[in-house]
């Protein structure tokens, strides 16, 4: 199992409120999984726990097979070389002062000490289907479409096994969201990564993710293949949900 | 009741946007869409005037026969608030975060309406508050802070409403909204539309929103309209390849098997 949570607690306080409350789920290797729920139901706080960047309150975490505490207490690095992050924000995700260069080479020199070479940056950008030249641009020179391709680049770097994708494309137009999603997924086929991805979007999650998670107050309420809650979901809360998004979704 | 003749939209010299004509009949629900920088804000913010400095428009905006475009300042503060109502995207900043909701919605009341009875004026406010089904006397003593999203875009609706208008116009007003409230708010347009015969300008780059509200829709696409006719006409058998290409980048869930 990839990542293994068991009766996982979370709270910005001493013991509650539980802003994570008892969530116990897996994810296998090469999985696509989708987080829904509405604001405040705690998806966004999931995966920051999953990615070290909250402590565990109660419970375990376990990634690659380790207890997610250990991995910390050995070094942040081990946990963030395991996963990365892509945020909704892509401008906020840069450094305004900084080139995209040294952007981008950021999390190896910090994880690995060491600057990533010539090579493996002009791979990734290729992959992300950018031009290396924006690379000598500051981030406000770039759409937010382009910046989001040069996170995902600036992730890739680190060579991860999960990526955890936290509303990657709610920023975006329609036109420029389709064309990432689609580089998400064939980022995740060349490689083989995991994808956790928080949305808010049913539609996006659907296109997106073999199974689903449906979030609420903090607990998990649902999940299963992504098929089946988008066709037959079993409790109310994601029946109301995917009534809601149904109804301000195209009608073909 | 509003029509929009050789709308031209400039900053310096460089055209920003170019709308040869485009119509709002009492009552009618026009959608616009397209992607960001297509022109789709700035068009509706010339409808009231509310252009950024340094951009100005050329051409008409006929609103019941008036050219709203060069009109003196005080007439148009007649027309904008009270016969046009404007919703913008963000809730949280139409408010004003250091004033009661009651105070802000007061204030709209006694600049626009014809009353200035303190009792009246509660009276209208009760009434638009249940309008846009929030809980008024709680809310009116509440700050913005107090409230959720939806409940600060219920307000910031209901403080359009406040003189009755004709059109409303509504500059996404629900993109920042979790999609449970999204529908809610749609609902809640759609109700008001409909109950007070008011005109709608919808904007939105989901086509999935528009579609559930308006019932004519308008393409835009760098500065130009593309495209205009009935919702089911444009989503239905669209002639523009723009438009084909914008339905094919929205998602969509499929719809529930019956039985």
């Amino acid at each position: 199992m990839l990542i293994e949570t068991e009766n996982l607690h979370f709270s910005h306080k001493i013991n509650r409120p539980w802003i994570i409350d008892n969530v116990s789920l897996s994810v296998r290797e090469n999985e696509s999984i989708g987080i829904v729920g509405e604001s405040g139901s705690g998806k966004s706080t999931l995966i920051r726990i999953l990615n070290g960047m909250l402590p565990v309150s109660q419970g375990t975490v376990r990634i690659g097979g380790k207890d997610i505490e250990e991995r910390i207490k050995e070094g942040k690095r081990s946990v963030q070389r395991f996963g990365q992050m892509v945020f909704q924000s892509p401008r906020g995700s840069f450094d305004p002062r900084m080139r995209l260069a040294r952007s981008i080479s950021e999390p190896v020199r910090a994880l690995e000490r060491r600057l990533p070479s010539e090579n493996e940056v002009a791979e990734v950008m290729e992959r992300v289907g950018l031009s290396e030249g924006l690379l000598d641009r500051y981030p406000h020179q770039l759409s937010g479409g382009q910046l989001q391709r040069v996170s995902l680049a600036r992730a890739l770097l680190v060579s991860p096994t999960v990526l955890y994708a936290d509303e990657p494309t709610s920023a975006l137009d329609v036109s420029v969201q389709a064309q990432v999603l689609d580089l998400l997924g064939k980022l995740r086929e060349d490689f083989g990564l995991s994808l956790v991805m928080v949305s808010h979007d049913l539609a996006v999650v659907g296109q997106m993710c073999d199974r689903i998670l449906v979030m609420r107050r903090g607990k998990v309420v649902e999940d299963g293949p992504a098929h089946q809650i988008l066709s037959r979901p079993t409790n109310e809360y994601t029946a109301n949900l995917l009534d809601a998004a149904r109804s301000v979704s195209l009608r073909r | 009741m509003l029509e929009l003749r050789n709308l031209r939209i400039k900053s310096g010299h460089k055209v920003l946007s170019d709308i040869p004509t485009l119509t709002v009949a009492p009552g009618e629900r026009l959608g616009i869409v397209g992607e960001s920088g297509s022109g789709k804000t700035l068009t509706v913010m010339s409808i009231i005037s509310l252009l950024p400095e340094g951009i100005s428009a050329t051409g008409e905006v006929l609103f019941h026969g008036d050219n709203l475009l060069g009109m003196t300042e005080r007439r148009l503060q007649d027309i904008r608030g009270k016969r046009v109502g404007v919703v913008f995207q963000d809730p949280s900043r139409a408010l004003n975060p250091t004033m009661k909701i009651g105070r802000q919605l007061a204030e709209v009341l006694r600049l626009h309406g014809e009353s200035t009875s303190r009792d009246d004026i509660r009276n209208k406010m009760l009434k638009l508050l249940k309008q846009v089904s929030l809980d008024a006397p709680a809310v009116i003593n509440s700050y913005p802070h107090e409230l959720s999203g939806g409940q600060q875009q219920r307000v910031v609706i209901a403080i359009a409403m406040a003189c009755g208008p004709d059109l409303l116009i509504a500059d996404e007003p629900t993109t920042a909204l979790d999609v449970t409230v999204q529908k809610s708010i749609l609902e809640l347009l759609l109700c008001l539309c409909s109950e007070n015969n008011m005109g709608l300008i919808f904007v939105s780059h989901n086509l999935g929103v528009v579609q559930s509200i308006c019932d004519r829709i308008a393409v835009m696409y760098q500065g130009a309209l593309v495209e205009v006719g009935p919702a089911k006409v444009i989503l239905g058998s669209p002639q523009e390849q723009y438009t084909r290409d914008l339905i094919a980048a929205s998602p969509s869930i499929p719809q529930a098997k019956e039985g």
